[in-house]
């Protein structure tokens, strides 16, 4: 009997998330999810999902900002601060080719590194997962495109709270920005 | 008017020490030290884990617990481990029915650290076992667990 209270599959069925970045700021919402739904930490070696980008993923931001990363998804890493040691996609609006630009975007000991990894159109859903060893961080975008990132710290135990889709850089969103993640658990 | 009032203050006046006196048995009860061993399930997103669960209860309102979980064959997430300590604190000691809060800190996969609260109903059963269920939320998605075991001893200290 508690067995099948337990099971209850549909409990578990992984909607597509709503996230939406408010016009003139940086951090996401999350919508439609309970309060504290944001409040999360890594629980095993890997951050995997399937995002997508709307045509509010369009913007220009001038020839100063638009070259600006923005954040997609990701995690600090053991008990860090995120500006101290983390790693995420990053994200940008390419205004030649009308497509989103996907970098790998990490800290490591406070240093800002980031590297271009492919180019996705709008509306694509692509799958993104960033795979955790002991000596490195892989991150690899639909299966195909994968960029290596080594570790440095000691000890790797430790929380490993999640970070979600911000926009900046310094500038904030020119209006709402909607991005849509859904995630992979098993 | 003041008769009422009169009658009521007698009434007051007469229960409160036999009120006094259960309140004295029942704090005198409830000081009560005991081992707990349980076999713990809990079902979350990432799918069932179980487990062994051995308590230690501290004055009939707390317990402190140490798990040691590993995650069911069916899933494919393989060497899927969480080792923690959980801290409960139970609402109405003296019920068989139970309310209880408890909070577990624990890693996962000894890598990942995660705190995880949870809102339980324990049942204590005859001859010394006990049958809790409990209810969370974690990584957005509902957390479940139950617990089934037996209180190896209870050292009451009675007045």
């Amino acid at each position: 009997m508690l067995v099948s209270l337990f099971n209850c599959s549909e409990l578990y069925v992984v909607p597509e998330s709503h996230y939406v970045i408010p016009k003139g700021k940086h951090a996401s919402k999350l919508k439609g999810r309970f309060p504290g739904d944001k409040l999360r930490t890594l629980k095993r070696d890997r951050l995997e999902f399937r995002a997508r980008f709307d045509e509010t993923a369009r913007y220009n931001a001038g020839i100063r900002n638009q070259a600006d990363i923005n954040k997609l998804m990701g995690f600090s890493e053991a008990n860090s601060h995120h500006r101290k040691n983390s790693i995420r996609f990053g994200w940008r609006y390419d205004l030649l080719t009308d497509s989103i630009e996907v970098f790998a975007y990490a800290y490591e000991e406070s240093k800002r590194w980031y590297q271009r990894i492919t180019k996705v159109a709008i509306n694509q859903s692509v799958k993104y997962c960033i795979q955790i060893t002991d000596q490195a961080f892989y991150l690899i975008v639909d299966d195909a495109q994968v960029v290596e990132f080594q570790r440095t710290v000691k000890n790797k135990k430790g929380i490993y709270y999640l970070l979600f889709p911000f926009f900046g850089g310094n500038e904030v969103a020119p209006h709402d920005i909607n991005v849509y993640v859904e995630e992979m658990f098993r | 008017m003041k008769k009422l009032v009169l009658i009521i203050m007698l009434n007051v006046l007469y229960s409160a020490p036999l009120l006094g006196q259960s309140f004295y048995r029942s704090i005198h009860n409830s000081k009560s030290v005991g081992l707990q061993l349980s076999n713990q399930t809990t079902r979350s997103i990432y799918g069932f884990k179980t487990g062994l669960n051995v308590g230690v209860v501290l004055k009939s309102r707390w317990n402190i617990s140490y798990m040691h979980l590993i995650s069911t064959a069916s899933f494919e997430i393989t060497n899927d481990a969480y080792q923690g300590v959980g801290i409960t604190y139970t609402f109405n000691p003296n019920s068989a029915l139970q309310l209880q809060s408890s909070m577990a800190i624990g890693i996962h996969n000894r890598q990942f650290i995660a705190v995880q609260p949870t809102i339980r109903m324990r049942y204590d059963l005859p001859t010394n076992l006990f049958i809790s269920i409990g209810f969370g939320r974690s990584d957005g998605f509902p957390f479940f667990d139950a617990i089934f075991g037996i209180v190896l001893f209870k050292n009451r200290v009675r007045r």
